[in-house]
């Protein structure tokens, strides 16, 4: 209750600020309203600091290089020349890109400094004595004060958006930023304190359609010496959009190299290779691996089998004895079985072949083709094991016209 | 306190930093073209259109014959709508022709360049 008390004078303090008569705000912003995108720029037309704003930069920060297109971001052990301590530098350089993303982070968004240079547009709305940030990174909201206060106390609550007072200097708007909780600098590594203070400028350019930014970062137990950053961006209609963070996403670069996948390759290589196995011990005349190991001995299996006929359904013992006086024709020869595709979903795993064998079939001088395109779909039993439920072989023949296939099913 | 006694209190001072949303593409994704950057063909698994990043499973078949599961991460859709993508860009079963760049440790995963769905339409991204 206490903490609800709280927000809501907090959001009377807000409203007040709003409906208060026209102050710094309102005076020079009709510029700064509007939705703008950052500008990405490429290798053929570098990053260019806006000179006004350079000029303002405080003597001795270091202008940060901006990684290069078309990543947009440091590589390990590159941090853009800030100066770091030699602590933080150790830590930066230590870091392992395998830590993240994670469960826990993955929804944590980055302070004002990561934010306010991501790639996602951001809403100016100035109002009196307040002017709203609104961005889309994170549905991020930042309230900055253009009425004078000064920054809370030390006990004032840390946040990802921080304290921020306002002012204007001429056309250049001047946000003062402290009360930051500890996040990154860069993504590589180079982490800030709650003691951050941040200095933003934003100029637009008098057609309106430009905003140069800077920020001032000035973190000492972090840094040598301050750094600062720029960037640009465009008016463009449109708006942010709802940013809604869901962090499954991690749980699939957690499972990269596929241990679903890997688990799913080793049962279709399991699978594959009992059927080659039954393959070659059919092609030799018996017939029992298949029929006695590897198909289901339940009422929920079918086979539609390269004979055509009727097309049991449940097992029975008499399908083994069909089996067995088929196989006996069969005298040697070789097989192969290629994997057309695979499907494995739960308890149900789907194998779509075709079978090359070369027989000696009874009566024949010399081998035979024996070709079959087929269908096996598996099922994993109550004891774990996989067993065919389905087959379905059909002579691999070449294609044939309608007519050619009507005169088949007439026969 | 002054940046010349500032470094004692790192060590004690920087490990209340937190672990953000964020990771370095970088620093997670192949140096650039060619060593890193690769062309799948494949089938969608799923595709799951997520802030703050996207995520297309694709089963690859290696030389073998053999199916593999590879993880497509993409921007965020914020960003990709704005690209030209929807939530129904890409449908379970489609047959698509992936480049982008692969994952620094070796392991099945790609940083999304751009798809080419089945009906021939070609995904980029822009940031």
């Amino acid at each position: 209750m206490r903490r609800w008390g709280g927000t809501r004078s907090l959001v009377a303090a807000c409203l007040a600020l709003l409906v208060l008569p026209a102050a710094h705000a309102g005076a020079r912003s009709p510029h700064l309203a509007g939705t703008w995108f950052p500008v990405r720029y490429t290798a053929a037309a570098p990053s260019q600091p806006d000179e006004t704003l350079r000029r303002l930069v405080a003597p001795g920060a270091t202008l940060m290089r901006e990684p290069a297109p078309p990543v947009f971001e440091f590589p390990r052990g590159e941090f853009g020349g800030l100066l770091l301590q030699d602590a933080a530098l150790k830590s930066a350089q230590q870091w392992k890109p395998d830590t993240e993303p994670s469960l826990a982070s993955a929804c944590n968004p980055a302070s004002i400094l990561q934010a306010m240079t991501s790639p996602f547009p951001f809403e100016v709305h100035p109002a009196t004595q307040l002017i709203v940030i609104r961005l889309e990174y994170f549905d991020l909201v930042r309230l900055v004060f253009m009425d004078g206060r000064a920054h809370p106390g030390p006990d004032y609550p840390h946040t990802k958006t921080g304290h921020s007072v306002g002012r204007w200097q001429n056309d250049v708007l001047v946000i003062d930023t402290t009360h930051l909780a500890p996040s990154i600098i860069t993504t590589n590594g180079v982490a800030h304190t709650q003691a951050l203070h941040v200095v933003e400028r934003f100029r637009v350019d008098p057609d309106g359609k430009t905003l140069h930014y800077t920020q001032e970062l000035d973190d000492p137990a972090v840094m040598k010496s301050p750094g600062a950053r720029y960037a640009q961006f465009k008016r463009q209609s449109g708006h942010v959009e709802p940013y809604e963070c869901d962090p499954s996403y991690v749980v699939s670069i957690q499972n990269r190299g596929g241990r679903v996948s890997s688990q799913e390759t080793e049962l279709v290589q399991s699978l594959l290779e009992q059927t080659r196995q039954s393959q070659r011990a059919w092609v030799n005349g018996d017939s029992a691996s298949y029929a006695t190991e590897r198909m289901s001995h339940t009422d929920r299996f079918t086979i539609f089998g390269p004979f055509g006929g009727p097309s049991p359904k449940g097992w029975s013992d008499d399908i083994a004895k069909i089996q067995a006086n088929v196989a006996k024709a069969f005298q040697g020869g070789t097989s192969a079985i290629e994997l057309v595709q695979s499907y494995v979903s739960g308890d149900l795993a789907v194998l779509v072949t075709i079978d090359r064998n070369e027989v000696r079939f009874v009566g024949h001088d010399r081998p035979l083709p024996w070709n079959l395109r087929t269908t096996q779909v598996y099922e994993r039993d109550a004891e774990g094991q996989w067993k065919v439920v389905h087959r379905h072989a059909d002579p691999l023949l070449p294609s044939r016209n309608l007519d050619q296939t009507l005169q088949l099913l007439a026969q | 306190m002054s940046r010349s006694l500032l470094p004692l209190f790192v060590a004690a001072s920087l490990w209340c930093a937190d672990a953000s949303a964020h990771h370095s593409f970088a620093a997670y994704y192949g140096p650039s073209e060619p060593q890193g950057f690769v062309t799948l063909e494949g089938t969608v698994r799923e595709f799951r259109y997520t802030n703050p990043h996207g995520i297309l499973l694709l089963i690859v078949r290696d030389a073998h014959g053999a199916e593999e599961l590879w993880t497509i991460e993409t921007l965020a859709p914020a960003m990709l709508s704005r690209s030209g993508w929807s939530r129904d860009s890409l449908r379970h079963g489609e047959k698509v022709t992936i480049q982008g760049w692969r994952a620094r440790d070796g392991s099945r995963l790609l940083r999304l360049q751009n798809v080419k769905c089945e009906n021939g339409t070609v995904l980029g991204v822009t940031r």
